[in-house]
């Protein structure tokens, strides 16, 4: 549904964005992930039709945005970073103002407005004007703006910043409902615990390259390709670790306190048989589990990668 | 969506809902009703405390101020609503939401036009009451009152058109609001001192010729003496000489703000579309250079002409510009005949030329489709042939101008047709390398070089001048200054420096010299085109290698560690 290829984004004097590729299927939540400046922000309007990128192909729903911008417009939402309203205007008016932008009939205006409010849970807030609304309430005032005239794609930039924990849950739950009813959602967002669990793919990008992306679990696979099994042995870690040490597939062994933490080249069965091994020379286990990289760790992995 | 039907127009219903709330309709109303009722009442008395004033012509005199406030209101007020709500909503980025819906851009330039100074337009509305009823009272013709207001409403847009320009130029909202009211104050005080000079067609960008030619005459008592100074005093505005015709002031105003009008949508419109694209395709930039010069070139011909527009040349430049000779008339005619030319093709080839990056993107979409060039009316191609396009037409308007002082005897020929060459290649020279600077570097630079070639030496010839006494030095000082020479060359053009008529152009210490100062422009210039020229070849071919080239091989940076990691394949590649 979205389509980038070598797209590269160039102002006076840098590149903010260097041959990006991306494919994302319809229907997916993908994250864009990076520290501020990385080039999510250039790389969102670029797919908005509202930057021109310096060279590359970038197609959304089949159509090239730079051939055929007004096509896009119409399956596009767009919600940019700190998302401004129109402070003059209520909240139901705003939304009205791009339904009718969109062509969206008086009656059936009514009905989707309250729609979209509530399930931004923003229908209490219709008559409030624009420049009483907290930064929370904003977003989901411009979240409810961008979901109006049902977008086929959507490209959320920095959606949940500025807002609170419980907002941010909400935010989630809405993005998720969203993808679940067929669309395809483009997420930015610098904190990485905010888009973990939400998204189907992530996509982390650094000085304006896209430094690793696809699926969670393939990128986790492909940051950490040695197990590491954390076991904890009340009693006896270090005959543990000496009994460890000798298996074959286990690379390191080290101790901490009653924990024995295993760098292990084997798969899922041979696992099975060092738990079995340990147990059959008496050691004591009270647990024995697989530790599993998450978004965190695999920007510490890239960070040390980078200091390396 | 029907871009005119105006009631379903989302930006104008938008409009009415910010800025025309009830409470604000009302105080903002009651507010204007007041101020007009003031103004008739007070003026109409005031008059008919004057000896034999009927009611009818008190009633008219109440007419002007409600005129003003009525100025006040639409053009003042509410072009700085426009250039205002327009600059704000791009600098919070609101203008991005509306980029990306559906409607086309003719119904969102409308709707933003309409909308944003919807207040405006609603007070304006009361005052029309006030208006009908003095004109009803004062026994006015009604169709001359709509006349006025058609031209007024027009050059209304004209100036509402402008403050979007600023808006979507400008960044800040209080920024724009001020270029623009300063655009209303140029255009309002300013131009009409060239208008002054035979160059009628600036000041119909506004009222002021429809309100004088029109409105004035039946304002002012006719019987009265002050009534009969007015009328002779605003004879020019009675009707346009345009070339060989005799227009009504309301028709040419009408074509002139229908051609501003129409400019500025084209500018907007195009902004709309991407905020990347220049202002002006090129196609546009050559009609619009080409109608520039026609409206030039018409105005100023029929004053060197005809001997009473003639006359009355040099009676308003003696007025206005504290000079006397009829040679100072054509001179001055003639100097900004060229310098008009030259600060429109300017502003044109500001308003198209590309930069680095918009040609490189360009190029590769065209070798992409399987060309091998950009066409020259491309957006991202060279402005070299509308520059070229330009020097012609501004030579042919120059000449034809020239011609018809000559053949009506207004000045005395010497040796014409040497220096009107050099005259005419000083003014490519200088306009090649404006379009070459403005090509080929930054704005900065393009400013830079302004300031260092123009500002300084026209500013070290007023101190050497003023401070130092040392005029003729300060003349060739100020040589890259291409007024200097265009100043030098235009008086070498008219008569015979040395004669005594002559010494108000160009003191009889700078006769001996001006031949040498348009000579040094010319080889300056000249040069400087010359060379720009010939690294604006080596440039486009690095332009054509840089489309030509992936972008793995432009301008890649050095590989850092970063790259080790990117070396998993990107997300597209990840799931095969």
């Amino acid at each position: 549904m979205i389509h980038t290829s070598d797209m590269r984004v160039d102002y006076d004097g840098f590149t903010a964005v260097h041959d990006l590729s991306l494919d994302i299927p319809a229907g997916q939540v993908f994250g864009l992930i990076g520290p501020n400046g990385a080039g999510k922000t250039s790389t969102i309007r670029v797919l908005a039709t509202l930057q021109q990128p310096t060279y590359g192909d970038v197609r959304i729903g089949g159509i090239d945005v730079a051939e055929a911008p007004d096509r896009v417009h119409a399956i596009l939402g767009y919600m940019p970073d700190l998302a401004p309203v129109h402070d003059d205007l209520k909240v139901w008016e705003m939304i009205d103002m791009f339904a009718a932008s969109h062509f969206i009939g008086r009656r059936e205006r009514k009905r989707k407005i309250d729609d979209c409010l509530e399930r931004v849970g923003m229908l209490g807030k219709r008559e409030v004007k624009g420049n009483t609304l907290s930064r929370g309430m904003m977003q989901r005032v411009v979240l409810a703006k961008t979901l109006v005239h049902e977008p086929k794609v959507l490209l959320l930039d920095e959606p949940a910043s500025g807002v609170d924990p419980v907002a941010r849950i909400e935010f989630r739950r809405i993005l998720r409902r969203l993808a679940d009813q067929g669309k395809t959602v483009l997420v930015s967002s610098h904190i990485l615990t905010e888009l973990a669990d939400m998204c189907d793919a992530i996509g982390i990008m650094r000085e304006g390259r896209m430094v690793v992306s696809g699926q969670i679990d393939d990128i986790v696979r492909r940051m950490q390709p040695k197990r590491i099994v954390e076991i904890d042995c009340p009693g006896g870690a270090a005959s543990a670790a000496a009994l460890l040490s000798a298996r074959p597939g286990v690379v390191s062994v080290d101790t901490k306190a009653q924990t024995v933490l295993v760098e292990f080249n084997g798969d899922s069965n041979e696992m099975s048989r060092l738990l079995a091994y340990l147990v059959g020379s008496g050691v004591s286990v009270t647990r024995f589990v697989e530790k599993r990289f998450n978004v965190e760790d695999i920007m510490l992995q890239l960070d040390s990668m980078e200091v390396a | 969506m029907n871009a005119w039907k105006l009631w379903e127009n989302p930006l104008v219903v938008r409009g009415v809902r910010s800025r025309l709330r009830l409470k604000h309709a009302v105080s903002w109303g009651l507010v204007t009703i007041v101020a007009c009722i003031f103004m008739y009442v007070f003026v109409s008395n005031m008059a008919m405390r004057q000896p034999n004033t009927t009611q009818a012509e008190a009633s008219r005199e109440a007419i002007v101020p409600l005129l003003i406030l009525q100025g006040g209101i639409l053009l003042v007020m509410g072009t700085g609503s426009v250039a205002g709500g327009m600059a704000r909503e791009r600098t919070y980025r609101l203008l991005d939401y509306q980029r990306l819906t559906p409607m086309s851009p003719a119904s969102k330039i409308i709707g933003m036009l309409i909308g944003l100074p919807i207040r405006e337009y609603f007070l304006f509305t009361l005052t029309l009451p006030f208006v009908f009823y003095a004109a009803w009272v004062g026994q006015m013709p009604f169709v001359v009152l709509l006349k006025f207001y058609t031209v007024f409403i027009c050059s209304g847009l004209v100036y509402h058109m402008t403050g979007l320009v600023a808006g979507m130029i400008v960044d800040k909202p209080w920024r724009a609001g001020t270029v623009s009211q300063g655009l209303i104050f140029l255009l309002y005080l300013v131009l009409p001192q060239i208008s002054s000079a035979g160059f009628t067609f600036f000041e119909h960008l506004t009222a002021r010729p429809v309100f004088y030619g029109l409105l004035m005459q039946h304002i002012l008592p006719q019987n009265t003496i002050e009534g009969f100074i007015t009328e002779i005093r605003y004879q020019r505005y009675h009707s346009v000489d345009f070339f060989g015709m005799k227009l009504m002031p309301t028709y040419f105003s009408l074509a002139v703000q229908g051609f501003a009008i129409v400019s500025l949508y084209v500018i907007v419109y195009r902004k709309w579309l991407g905020e990347w694209r220049l202002p002006f395709s090129k196609g546009y930039a050559l009609l619009f250079f080409a109608v520039a010069q026609f409206f030039l070139v018409g105005s100023v011909q029929p004053y060197l002409r005809n001997n009473n527009l003639f006359d009355m040349l040099t009676e308003s430049a003696s007025r206005d510009l504290i000079f006397r000779s009829p040679t100072f008339a054509v001179f001055i005619v003639l100097f900004i005949t060229q310098a008009v030319s030259g600060i429109v093709a300017a502003l044109v080839l500001h308003l198209c030329t590309p930069n680095w990056h918009q040609s490189v993107l360009a190029l590769r979409r065209v070798y992409k489709r399987g060309g091998g060039r950009l066409p020259w009316s491309d957006d991202a191609a060279s402005s070299l042939p509308i520059a070229v396009a330009c020097i012609l037409m501004s030579w042919l308007g120059f000449i034809a101008v020239y011609q018809t002082a000559v053949s009506a005897q207004r000045i005395a020929v010497n040796n014409p047709v040497g220096e009107v060459v050099m005259m005419l290649l000083v003014f490519a020279a200088v306009l090649l390398t404006i379009q070459q600077v403005r090509e080929q570097f930054s704005d900065r630079v393009g400013m830079m070089a302004l300031f260092v070639f123009w500002v300084v030496p026209f500013l070290s010839m007023i101190l050497l001048w003023s401070a130092f006494n040392r005029p003729v030095l300060g003349l060739y000082v100020a040589t890259p200054f291409p007024a200097a020479a265009l100043w030098s060359g235009t008086s070498m053009l008219v008569s015979d420096l040395n004669s005594l008529a002559d010494r108000e152009m160009v003191p009889l210490i700078f006769a001996s010299h001006t031949q040498r100062i348009v000579w040094l422009t010319l080889v300056f210039y000249g040069g400087a085109a010359s060379v720009l020229l010939l690294t604006s070849r080596r440039r486009w071919q690095r332009i054509r290698t840089a489309a030509g080239q992936g972008p793995a091989t432009i301008d890649k940076p050095a590989t850092s560690s970063v790259e080790m990691a990117s070396a998993v394949p990107a997300y597209a590649r990840a799931g095969d």
